[in-house]
């Protein structure tokens, strides 16, 4: 086969798990988190559904310098994610992630076309709170109290990767083949009209055995991605309109910051990846704000080692 | 109502971890994702690429400046010819500025050879080189798909074929440590 090999493409997949920018409000009409949703302070589960394409153009290379992707390339991949979180006590929550991933590549003069299910996820949450801490008036300093919620993710290896024989080509991956626990912390103020949030993480990814690679056999050896952070901030400005429904638009700014991979303990001094994306969000809650409809967009701003992609998104969640 | 203070804790929780036990066991069997769940370090017994010590017979193949390159005339000038394919992503383009950097005037009498294995034509391939920047390198446009099959490359592979036509290394090019080795022993 004559394509191969789309690493940056793996990377993005991945980041999109993470890298969920509708952080905002979780506590109150329910948001969208590292790794899945979170559920609205006093409801009992929640399930979205999102759709998501994301479009390359070029690249960052390790100097930070912006590349064209070869002549004649047009590289797509379309998502559909599907979450589900469910309430455990009044102050714990537990959610999954799964993707379902479905590749579209012309490179150089080659065309590929490819599914099938991307990393899943899983995580645990609990919310510091015991009360909806949006606010509509700033009565006293209790009232600036935010609602913090701190988390952990494991990330299963449910994808294709690189690292087994399904694959004689990386533009067929759909995963990046290694385990990641992820701890998380979310904290969100709300004075309606206004909010703020500011999501952090932190992942280690666990050591694997790699003893193939494309399809094509390898000196067996231990790979282990570098530790990742992530941070999101984000603004939000609600209107209430006049069905007593909510549009809420949320403009946010992302870091991910990946370091290098190293291969039995020696850095790959090619590898580490960074990216800084912008994304603007409208999310509209009914009036019972049992439905939400979200729809954003995300685009790299800046990074290393990395392709520089657009990524649209149209969701739906449905809160019980 | 928004709010629902109400909900059967033990029931849902046996009923969420009943779904999520079906939603995994649905996604693994779909995915048919063991081998990334659970990795083997076995060491499987074919090696894709063309082996280390394996004797290469010559081979001509067209650099994208219109020129051949030959194996045998290349090799009467150097030591040894280092191919290492590419595909223009970032973790190549990571590979390709290191051999550049680093590489390239270290070890002068080694011929490094880009091969670019997955545009269609000269052109294409002549194209990306200048956007990438590498136009002073030297650029295999394996067009026909000579050197992948000969050495079974793939992104980020390097091959070192030393001055008696013979395979000293042929790897995925994780780090210089073991190309370095072999090109000091030449």
């Amino acid at each position: 086969m004559k394509i191969c090999a789309a690493l940056p493409k793996l990377i993005t997949t991945c980041a999109i798990v993470s890298v969920s920018a509708s952080t905002l409000a979780a506590s109150c009409c329910g948001g969208g988190a590292s790794g899945g949703v979170i559920l609205p302070k006093f409801n009992q589960e929640m399930w979205e559904m999102s759709y998501s394409q994301e479009g390359y153009d070029g690249y960052w290379s390790q100097e930070r310098i912006h590349k064209d992707d070869p002549v004649g390339s047009n590289l797509k991949q379309t998502t559909l994610n599907l979450s589900y979180a469910h309430r455990l006590s009044d102050n714990w929550q537990v959610s999954g992630f799964m993707p379902i991933v479905y590749n579209q590549n012309h490179y150089s003069g080659e065309q590929s076309n490819v599914s099938g299910i991307g990393d899943s996820q899983v995580s645990v949450w609990y919310e510091t709170f015991e009360n909806v801490t949006c606010v509509y008036r700033v009565n006293s300093w209790q009232s600036l109290k935010p609602a913090i919620y701190f988390g952990a993710a494991l990330t299963l290896p449910t994808g294709i990767s690189a690292y087994g024989d399904r694959v004689d080509s990386s533009l067929d991956i759909t995963g990046r083949g290694f385990y990641r626990l992820d701890a998380n912390m979310l904290i969100e103020k709300t004075v309606y009209p206004f909010s703020l949030a500011w999501q952090a993480s932190y992942g280690q990814h666990l050591e694997r055995a790699v003893n193939e690679e494309t399809g094509k056999a390898v000196t067996p050896y231990d790979k282990k991605l570098g530790d990742r952070t992530l941070h999101t901030f984000s603004a939000a400005y609600t209107f209430f309109l006049p069905n007593l429904a909510m549009l809420n638009a949320t403009l946010s700014h992302t870091l991910l910051d990946e370091g290098q991979t190293t291969n039995d303990g020696i850095k790959d001094p090619a590898s580490g990846i960074e990216k800084q994306s912008l994304g603007l969000n409208l999310s509209y809650s009914s009036a019972v704000r049992d439905w939400i409809i979200k729809m954003g967009v995300s685009q790299a701003q800046k990074g290393k080692n990395i392709p520089k992609t657009t990524i649209t998104s149209l969701g739906v969640s449905h809160v019980f | 109502m928004f709010f629902k203070n109400k909900y059967p804790r033990c029931h849902s929780v046996a009923w969420w971890l009943i779904k999520l036990l079906g939603a995994t066991c649905l996604a693994l069997s779909m995915s048919g994702c063991e081998e990334d769940l659970v990795p083997d370090d076995s060491a499987l017994e074919q090696d894709g690429r063309a082996s280390v010590n394996t004797y290469v017979d010559t081979f001509s193949v067209n650099l994208t400046t219109g020129e051949n390159l030959e194996l045998t005339t290349r090799l009467e000038t150097r030591d040894a010819v280092v191919f290492y394919f590419t595909m223009w992503c970032p973790i190549c383009d990571s590979h390709m500025n290191h051999i550049r950097k680093s590489l390239l005037d270290a070890y002068p009498n080694v011929a490094f050879v880009m091969v670019d294995y997955v545009s269609g034509n000269t052109a294409d391939s002549r194209a990306s080189q200048s956007a990438g920047g590498y136009g002073s390198l030297d650029v295999v446009a394996d067009t026909d798909d000579f050197l992948q099959i000969l050495l079974q490359g793939t992104m980020g592979s390097i091959a070192v074929i030393d001055k008696n036509q013979v395979i000293q290394l042929n790897e995925y090019f994780r780090s210089d440590e073991n190309l370095t080795r072999v090109l000091n022993q030449l």
